[in-house]
């Protein structure tokens, strides 16, 4: 292993007897943002403390270009974390926030620093101002030059869009991403926002109960996605179960005969989870060979795009996403075909299943 | 019909809303009113309606000779009052800080025993206390009224502290170590604004309770050195001597100020 970047390995962590980390690996390229990327209670932010020497891991080994850190004190480390709720001294002004953390260094070098920082983050005109009387980005912003002051070797941030409206997010990501060009650290954000995660990392890591269930940039991960759960996570993933009837052919639980055009890994007979993504479904109103039936419910327009809603015979929902042309809407309840793109289906093992 | 009914009973609602709020506040505020008109009685002696406006009583009171068993006694229980603050601030102050920071069930169980001075009577406190002493062969003294109302008034200082305590984010700290502060520097540039005010609200209650406490200080204190609470009722007792109601509108003053300056000190908010 390259002694560069930050590397996460094996780390297994537990709160009370409850194991919340499991063997978690990662690494991050010096200069490049990684973000951790699951729902809720998925020990996303756990692995993120555990980076910044809040929280001591069980076991495992955390390490930045090629320096253990996990026996270093967290005040030690320096990395810059923004916290959730930005945890802004609110006692003290912006300027004062920001140099906190350069206690260490000659007056005339510190108010140096600090300037230099509220120009990066555009807040010079509130040097003197105290946090609770900014907004919630500008918050934000002070937050991340705060971290940045020490000139630390890695920016932890969890989730750090998560406390402004949805309509200033896209804003300040765009705005982080060109300060990051700017600095060039190494980056590591935790968010449950996949498209926030797309917008401003390059690779993602994404987690599920406290496992990585897989590592690679945005494309990898809507267009290979290693499991069932990654699948639904990032993107809408349509589901249906299916036994595999012989080489890269499989029949659906509602008779449906699938032709795939590759070989799959799997025996014959084997119960499996096929999904298609909503763009990859066609729409047709009369029966097709290879088509999914399904009962019609409702259709949005979305732009350019069409998103339909139906039900298969047996109940579960099925979405397709396709292009409006002026052709025919169904009713609701009437029988319409879905045909699937084969070559961007994707097969899971089926429940308490292994190949 | 049911429209003067709802009438009436919103008429009685408002009528013991303010019945009530009006009662609490005459017998909170009209006493205080009564000592203060009586302070400036011109007459001989503490009665009410006063004869006349004079200074006469704040005069005496102020005087070096005519009034120095009062200095005195203020003076020892200022004293007392000042270093009880003194110490419960360094115990509780602390105390209520580690206990936000200690495990939930651990500090659910603890808190129910620092706040159990407050319902526990401080007569009762003092009469054991006083055994207690004797038992270790010790009598009254000034260190026995202190170390008495340290115990019965740092539960005061501890609800007020704890509060903030509890609800400070505990991100900052966390944020303060991850920019390099050490320990130290982190409780004194984060944690302790965060619990300032109620580090001062929490000394003036415990300022104010020493300063006029009577039970603890009659049965612990050495009888040699009167406090301030115990001499006025002396006084009382020699004579009606209007200086009695001159020490209230001193100490009504000084609260009165004291408070005012709190609120304007401890007022913003530290999040």
């Amino acid at each position: 292993m390259a002694d560069t970047g930050l590397q996460i390995s094996n780390v297994d962590h537990s709160y009370e007897d409850k194991q919340v980390l499991h063997n978690v690996n990662f690494d991050v390229p010096d200069g490049k943002v990684v973000a951790l990327l699951g729902p809720s209670g998925c020990g996303k932010s756990t692995i993120l403390r555990a980076i910044a020497g809040l929280i001591t891991p069980d076991r495992g080994r955390i390490s930045l270009q090629g320096r253990d850190l996990t026996k270093v004190q967290v005040r030690n480390r320096k990395l810059g974390m923004v916290f959730q709720n930005f945890a802004l001294f609110s006692h003290m002004t912006v300027a004062e926030n920001v140099a906190y953390g350069l206690a260490h260094l000659p007056r005339q070098e510190r108010r140096e620093r600090v300037s230099r920082l509220l120009e990066l983050v555009r807040l010079t005109a509130f040097a003197n101002r105290f946090p609770p009387s900014l907004s919630g980005g500008q918050q934000q912003r002070v937050a991340v030059a705060r971290a940045l002051a020490t000139d630390p070797s890695a920016l932890l941030m969890d989730e750090p869009f998560g406390a402004l409206d949805r309509a200033l997010r896209s804003e300040l990501q765009a705005e982080l991403v060109r300060m990051q060009d700017d600095v060039g650290i190494t980056t590591v954000m935790v968010t449950h926002d996949q498209e926030e995660a797309q917008a401003v990392a390059g690779q993602l890591v994404v987690m599920n109960e406290g496992r990585v269930e897989q590592v690679g940039s945005p494309e990898e991960i809507y267009d290979h996605p290693a499991s069932l759960f990654v699948n639904g996570f990032i993107g809408h993933a349509n589901q249906q179960h299916a036994t595999v009837t012989g080489a890269g052919r499989l029949r659906t639980a509602d008779g449906s005969e699938i032709a795939m055009n590759r070989t799959l890994n799997y025996l014959p007979g084997a119960e499996v989870i096929v999904t298609s993504r909503p763009e990859d479904l066609s729409l047709s109103l009369t029966e097709q060979p290879g088509a999914i039936a399904a009962r019609f419910d409702r259709a949005v327009v979305m732009g350019r795009f069409l998103t339909i809603d139906a039900k298969l015979p047996d109940g579960t929902a099925i979405k397709a996403q396709v292009l409006r042309d002026g052709g025919p809407r169904p009713g609701k309840g009437d029988a319409i075909w879905l045909i699937p793109d084969t070559s961007r289906l994707h097969v899971f093992p089926g429940n308490n299943q292994i190949n | 019909m049911l429209e003067t009914r709802s009438k009436i009973s919103t008429a009685l609602y408002w009528a013991f809303v303010w019945g009530c709020g009006l009662a609490m506040l005459a017998f909170m505020i009209g006493p205080i009113l009564l000592a203060l008109l009586m302070s400036f009685n011109s007459g001989t002696t503490l009665r009410f309606p006063p004869e006349g406006f004079s200074l006469r009583w704040y005069e005496m009171l102020f005087d070096p000779i005519a009034s120095e068993p009062i200095h005195t006694a203020a003076k020892n229980s200022i004293e007392v009052a000042l270093s009880t603050v003194a110490v419960v601030t360094l115990i509780t102050a602390p105390a209520a800080w580690a206990l936000a920071r200690a495990p939930k069930r651990f500090a659910g169980s603890v808190e129910p025993v620092l706040l159990a001075p407050l319902v526990l009577p401080s007569l009762v406190y003092a009469l054991a206390a006083l055994l207690a002493l004797s038992l270790l062969g010790l009598g009254p003294s000034f260190l026995a009224v202190l170390i008495g109302h340290a115990a019965v008034f740092a539960p005061l200082m501890f609800r007020t502290v704890l509060g903030l305590a509890q609800r400070m984010n505990p991100a900052l700290e966390e944020a303060s170590a991850t920019l390099g502060a050490s320990r130290a520097r982190t409780f004194l540039r984060i944690s302790l604004p965060g619990i300032l005010p109620g580090i001062l609200a929490g000394a003036f209650l415990v300022f104010m309770q020493s300063l006029d406490n009577v039970s603890v200080t009659l049965f612990l204190g050495d009888p040699g050195r009167t406090m301030l609470p115990l001499r006025l009722f002396a006084m009382l007792e020699e004579s009606l001597d209007g200086r009695v109601a001159a020490v209230s509108g001193v100490l009504i003053l000084a609260a009165a100020l004291l408070l005012v300056t709190l609120q304007r000190f401890g007022g913003r908010d530290a999040r």
